[in-house]
This record gives C-alpha cells, sequence and structure tokens, in this order.
C-alpha cells in the first residue's frame, strides 16, 4: 500500500514538471532559478527519472551508485559549459539519453555495471554542460548550485520511488510502460518535434 | 564495544552542544561583554558563513564522520594545527586559495562517495591539515600575521574547526545510532552533491576571476 502511495506521489510529481522550458535561455537567480532549472524541462526530467528507474531496474549496486555518478558527472559537465569549452551535439546527446535510458528500462536491459556506469557518466556530462553553457551569470552561484544539484538528486529519487513498484504485482509492466513514454519523449525530442 | 562507542557518541554531543550554546550565549549577553570576545565571535561567524568555507567543511566533515574514530581524532588534531600554521603563511594568499580550498573540498566528497573503500592511512590527516591550512588564508584575506587583534586570530581558527567537529560528529552518532545500509548510502549520495556543488562553486569562481 505504502509503495503505491509512493509511486502515485512520484508520478505526480513527474508528470507536473513544466513545459520544455529549460533550454530557453539564461536564468539568473540564486536557489529557486538553480532548482527549477533541470525541472522544468521534459528532456532533463525524463533523463534524470529514468536513471533512477534503471538503477532500481538493475538492483544494488546500481540502485545508488547511479544516482551518485550522475550528479559528479554531470558537476563537471556544467564546469566545462561555464568555463565556455565547447561541446558540440549536446541537445542531441540530452535527447539521445532519453531515448536510451527509455529504451533500457522498456526492454529491461540488464547491462554490467560498468556499461551502465560509461552510459549514465556520458549522458550526464551532456545534461551538466547545457545548464551551465546557458548559466554563466547566477547571481548567486553557491545557492544556484545547490539548488541545482538538490533538483538533480531528487529526480533521481523520483525514478527510484518509481523503480520500487517492482516490489508489487503487475508493476514492472508499469516500470517498463514508464521506460517506453521516456523513449518517446526522448525520440520526439530528437526528431524536434517537442 | 558498546561502551567505548557510546562514550564516544556522548563526548561528541558535548562538542556539539558546546559549539551550538556558546555562540548563542555570547550574542545575548553581547551588550556587557569584552570588545575581545565580540571580535572573536563575530570573526568565527565570518570564517564559516562563506559558501567555500561552509562547502569545504562540511565535506570534509563528512568524511571525518564515515571514518573511523581514531583516524577522525587524529585529522581533528592536524586540522587544528592546519588552521594555526596558515595564519604564518596568510600574506602569500592569492585568488588561487579559495580555488585549492574548493578542490580539497572535491576531493574530500569523492573519497566519500567512494565509501566503502578506504583512503590510505595518511590520507584523512593530510587533507585536514590541507583544509585548515587553505582555510586560515582563504579567512585571513592576506592579512600578516597579527596584524588583526588576537581575538579575531581566535576566530578564525576556532570558527572552522568547531563546524567541522559539529558535522563529524553529526554523522558520526549517526552512523553509529543507525547501522543500515541505506543511511552509509544517503551519506554517500549526499556527498555525491557536496562534491557536485563544490565543482560548479569552483567554475562560476574561475570564470569570474578570468581564468
Amino acid at each position: 500500500m505504502k509503495l503505491k502511495v509512493l509511486a502515485v506521489a512520484v508520478l505526480t510529481i513527474t508528470l507536473g514538471a513544466g513545459a520544455a522550458s529549460a533550454h530557453v535561455g539564461g536564468i539568473p537567480g540564486g536557489f529557486a532559478s538553480g532548482f527549477f532549472h533541470p525541472i522544468l524541462g521534459w528532456d532533463h526530467v525524463a533523463a534524470m527519472v529514468a536513471v533512477g528507474m534503471w538503477g532500481a531496474f538493475l538492483g544494488r549496486p546500481a540502485l545508488w551508485l547511479l544516482p551518485i555518478l550522475f550528479p559528479m558527472v554531470m558537476a563537471c559537465g556544467a564546469a566545462l559549459g561555464i568555463a565556455g569549452i565547447p561541446l558540440p551535439h549536446t541537445e542531441t546527446g540530452i535527447a539521445l539519453s532519453s531515448m536510451v535510458l527509455g529504451v533500457m528500462i522498456l526492454l529491461a536491459v540488464r547491462a554490467p555495471l560498468w556499461v551502465a556506469g560509461i552510459i549514465v557518466g556520458l549522458f550526464a556530462i551532456c545534461h551538466g554542460y547545457a545548464h551551465g553553457v546557458e548559466l554563466p551569470a547566477a547571481s548567486n552561484p553557491f545557492a544556484f548550485a545547490l539548488g541545482f544539484i538538490i533538483s538533480t538528486g531528487l529526480l533521481h529519487l523520483c525514478g527510484i520511488g518509481l523503480g520500487f513498484l517492482l516490489g508489487v504485482p503487475g508493476g514492472k509492466y508499469v516500470v517498463r510502460g514508464t521506460g517506453a513514454a521516456i523513449a518517446m519523449v526522448g525520440t520526439a525530442f530528437l526528431a524536434g518535434v517537442m | 564495544m558498546k561502551g567505548p562507542a557510546l562514550v564516544s557518541g556522548i563526548a561528541r554531543v558535548i562538542w556539539a552542544g558546546l559549539a551550538v550554546v556558546w555562540p548563542g550565549a555570547a550574542l545575548a549577553h553581547g551588550a556587557g561583554s569584552t570588545v575581545g570576545f565580540m571580535q572573536a565571535q563575530q570573526s568565527m561567524l565570518d570564517s564559516i558563513y562563506s559558501p567555500v568555507m561552509l562547502l569545504v567543511l562540511v565535506a570534509y566533515g563528512i568524511l571525518a564522520g564515515t571514518s573511523e574514530l581514531a583516524r577522525a581524532k587524529l585529522a581533528a588534531v592536524f586540522l587544528l594545527a592546519g588552521l594555526v600554521v596558515g595564519i604564518a603563511a596568510s600574506p602569500w594568499l592569492s585568488p588561487e586559495g579559495a580555488m585549492s580550498a574548493l578542490i580539497l573540498g572535491g576531493v574530500c566528497s569523492v573519497l566519500s562517495a567512494a565509501r566503502p573503500a578506504n583512503p590510505p592511512k595518511f590520507m584523512l590527516p593530510a587533507l585536514g591539515f590541507a583544509v585548515g591550512f587553505t582555510a586560515t588564508l582563504f579567512n585571513l584575506d592576506g592579512h600578516p600575521p597579527m596584524s588583526l587583534p588576537f581575538p579575531v586570530h581566535f576566530g578564525v581558527v576556532f570558527g572552522p574547526f568547531v563546524l567541522a567537529m559539529i558535522v563529524t560528529g553529526w554523522v558520526g552518532m549517526i552512523l553509529q545510532a543507525r547501522r543500515e545500509a541505506w543511511v552509509q548510502i544517503l551519506f554517500r549520495i549526499f556527498s555525491s552533491w557536496t562534491f557536485a556543488a563544490n565543482a560548479i562553486y569552483l567554475a562560476f569562481q574561475l570564470k569570474s576571476a578570468g581564468v
């Protein structure tokens, strides 16, 4: 029962994310702008939730290793973006991240831990870079960084929460269905529909 | 085993309690206190209420708190030594001082996130010394040794030390009280967040410094 309530809450939060406005331009500010920056874009939301879900699907240690790896590598990508170091095709990488991770969940791919780590790490650089490029002049970098990281972590937790549905009867269909939806979001971004 | 752990827990509670209560009491009686006391208190607060110090000391505190108690105690001595030695070296401060402190915070976070792997024995004391040293360099902002009143130096040394000890104590106590795997994982995840915040803040600092 608790798992169902948790899953419904997570689903509501995830679906409540705004339109893809994360990349419409720089949003200077502090904690709030950092917090909402990853949340206000379907491409980011889908990928970060997918990381948590895939981790839950793979089980321990991927369950906690992927959500640890993602923000650390993402921050390095953000640093590259802030520094203005060119990194081509990041938007394609972001769209691909949703598509690939969604397919992994849909097909229940049990990749080795190191493979999962490399896949997630590569996509994390793209996500971090995109954020970093757009926010070189945040008025309060400390508050922005905190908000940015916390919201990313919470999105992973949403994914892990959804992944707990695997423990209830029929839950794996919901999880794999969500993976399909995430893959479709990624494909739509890749095709330029969204 | 339970006895020593309990005693160590109580000692940590006393440490944390003193650290929290003392500045509060000092503030309440500020009007009647000496100028030196107020300077020391203000200096303590100033030396920890900066993003760089918060990020670095919290990262170090988590690393020390997740380490063995004996190592954490030894590292605390080295941290204090670094803070004191930093006073003598303060004229050498450059803008890179803050950045090197952030890098140290990043190293601490990576080591905490990589648990249960233990870093070499010398690592934690060495990091403690380096964190203390750079913290004093950062907080004294290039002032030569003893060019500021003694209470300011006192605050610069004890502010970061007390904050680091509070974080170390709380993390250690939580891990002693709750031995479930998810608590340790929680600290690893939190360490990855502090690393990320460190890296992003460092990038902003480098950008604003024109590097």
